[in-house]
């Protein structure tokens, strides 16, 4: 039987992991050129909420833990193709040419379609994990070293239990429909910004005579489908923000934020003076999960 | 059934690992366990038992014993006398009910009583004995201001002894409570092996029971958070913590099975 026995209902377990989700943070940007346009994100996250189940064959499921996030910008820069609009006559001239007419116009250079997604909400549809005992020596200790210096030093060495995802699911950024308007307002102002100052009636008959701005759009981009769509491809699989957040969430709980962490040797008294603290060695640290409750063993060493 | 039916958080520790614990006390804080005036304890030779201790505590400085002032000689004042004298807690052992590490003596009414420890414990000492030739040193008469073994009037004189080392093997009962978030245990009854005439055998019983009470009191009063191994909700603000009540929980802390049992309820 082991020395030591410590169990958390699994409403306790909660609170625990409540506890370091709500430590967890996550920002990343990045950039890059794909063909006919290049495209830029900025982001940053946190989590929130999450149904937390523990299993009796020894793992935690936590299911719809949302992804908020706080940043989530998105920056797509294409060229429009040069050319002319304009140049017709609208009322001619039997004598010389033209009395009046529509200049001829020439636009054409970069747009870059500035997104700002922030405040966003997704998730973690799915997370399960073993927990994970583990004996961590700091690597600021030096050889020679007793448990008692390196406790003064400010590096004891810890038992540490994380959780340790099996897998992590997380779900792609589900971007509105609605983001297709905020495009298409974005490009006709970058593209009115290239006319001359010209009357309201002439703007709209060379915007017109472009055409729908969403179609040009989606031509010179190359999408096929819904423009939500492609951006969230954009993000999550071109990126890779999908694996990157997969990675991180996983890393952060399997190696960065353990669940229980206390220091080896233990100490149980502290210091005094002319009294060194005394601590207890701990071996054979064991963790598990059922239904019902997680469990934690121990030896004295 | 799980741990937690009755309580959100529980804890235990079984005797054996209570006894390591004892052990790693003893040898991390020989001092605890080790009292001597200051002739004795400086003169190895002269201790009733030897002491082991961690390499730590020889690096750091710290006493093997807690230094006591010598016990004075009656009847001397002129100058006033001392004699050293030694005391060592060699052996300390614990026992949960069921009692099976040691038998109980018949007058702790065997065997152990539901929800109750045994202590088994070995004190040796002596008190310093001096030789003829020292005794010889007190002045006849009192105290001379001009006597050249004695610093002088009103100053103790420390005898230069010997202790008669013996040792007594100490049985104990006892019961725990929780306290303000501290595990207390309690002595309930105590007896020292083949120790007469009854009057000092009582006398000697009362002493050690009022010296256990006040370690236990004062030095070994357990915060339930260092039962739980520093149990991170300990230090969520959101969370407190405490004993679970009479019902669900019919004992709390509970002494069975070899182990210390604590149930603690949370309140979010």
């Amino acid at each position: 039987m082991s020395h030591i026995t410590i169990a958390a209902s699994s409403n306790a377990f909660v609170q625990l992991f409540n506890k370091i989700r709500d430590n967890f943070t996550f920002s990343k940007s990045d950039s890059g050129s794909f063909g006919p346009f290049s495209a830029s994100y900025s982001v940053a996250m946190h989590l929130e909420g999450g149904n937390i189940q523990l299993n009796n064959d020894d793992t935690v499921e936590v299911k719809h833990l949302k992804i908020v996030w706080d940043t989530l910008k998105v920056e797509v820069c294409f060229n429009l193709p040069g050319f002319c609009i304009g140049g017709w006559c609208i009322i001619p001239d039997p004598w010389n040419g033209c009395l009046v007419g529509v200049p001829k116009i020439c636009i054409g250079g970069p747009i870059c379609v500035p997104l700002d997604l922030s405040g966003l909400v997704s998730e973690v549809n799915d997370l399960k994990a073993n927990l994970k005992p583990v004996y961590f020596v700091d690597p600021a200790r030096t050889a020679g070293e007793s448990d008692l210096d390196a406790e003064f030093a400010g590096h004891p060495n810890k038992w540490r239990i994380f959780l340790d995802p099996v897998f992590v699911h997380v779900d792609p950024i589900d971007i509105p429909a609605s983001i297709a308007n905020i495009i298409e307002n974005i490009v006709r102002d970058a593209i009115e910004n290239m006319f001359p100052v010209l009357p309201g009636f002439i703007v709209d008959a060379l915007l017109a005579a472009i055409g729908p701005i969403l179609d040009l759009v989606k031509g010179l981009l190359g999408i096929v489908g819904d423009i939500n769509d492609w951006l969230t491809d954009l993000l999550m699989n071109t990126f890779d923000l999908l694996g990157i957040i997969e990675t991180a969430i996983a890393d952060y709980f399997a190696a960065k934020t353990p669940i229980y962490e206390f220091e080896d040797p233990y100490p149980v008294l502290d210091a005094g003076p002319g009294l060194i603290p005394v601590k207890i060695p701990i071996r054979n640290l064991a963790s598990h999960v059922n239904s019902k409750e997680m469990i934690v063993t121990a030896d004295v060493g | 059934m799980a741990f937690t039916d009755n309580c959100e958080l529980f804890a235990s520790v079984h005797e054996d690992g209570v006894n390591r614990v004892i052990n790693h006390i003893r040898r991390q804080r020989p001092s605890w366990f080790n009292y001597a005036t200051a002739d004795i304890a400086s003169n190895r030779e002269l201790w009733c038992s030897k002491i082991d201790v961690t390499s730590d505590v020889v690096k750091y400085k710290n006493s093997f014993f807690t230094i006591l002032p010598p016990l004075p000689i009656l009847g001397a004042d002129s100058p006033p006398i001392g004699i050293g004298f030694i005391a060592q807690l060699t052996k300390a052992l614990i026992d949960f009910h069921p009692g099976n590490k040691f038998s109980l003596p018949p007058q702790l009414s065997p065997p152990l009583q539901p929800q109750h420890f045994a202590l088994d414990f070995q004190v040796c000492g002596g008190l310093g004995c001096a030789s003829e030739k020292e005794l010889e040193q007190i002045p006849i008469g009192g105290t001379s201001p001009n006597a050249a073994t004695f610093e002088g009037p009103k100053t103790q004189v420390v005898l230069r002894t010997q202790p008669i080392c013996f040792c007594l093997e100490v049985f104990a009962t006892g019961h725990f409570t929780l306290e303000n978030g501290f595990l207390l245990g309690h002595v309930d009854g105590i007896e020292i092996v083949d120790i007469t005439p009854d009057g000092l055998e009582s006398n000697l019983e009362c002493y050690l029971k009022m010296c256990v009470t006040a370690v236990l009191r004062e030095k070994l009063a357990i915060q339930m958070e260092k039962l739980t191994l520093s149990f991170p909700l300990f230090d969520i603000a959101t969370v407190t913590l405490s004993p679970s009540p009479n019902p669900p929980v019919p004992n709390n802390p509970a002494v069975e099975e070899d182990q210390l049992k604590i149930f603690i309820k949370m309140t979010v």
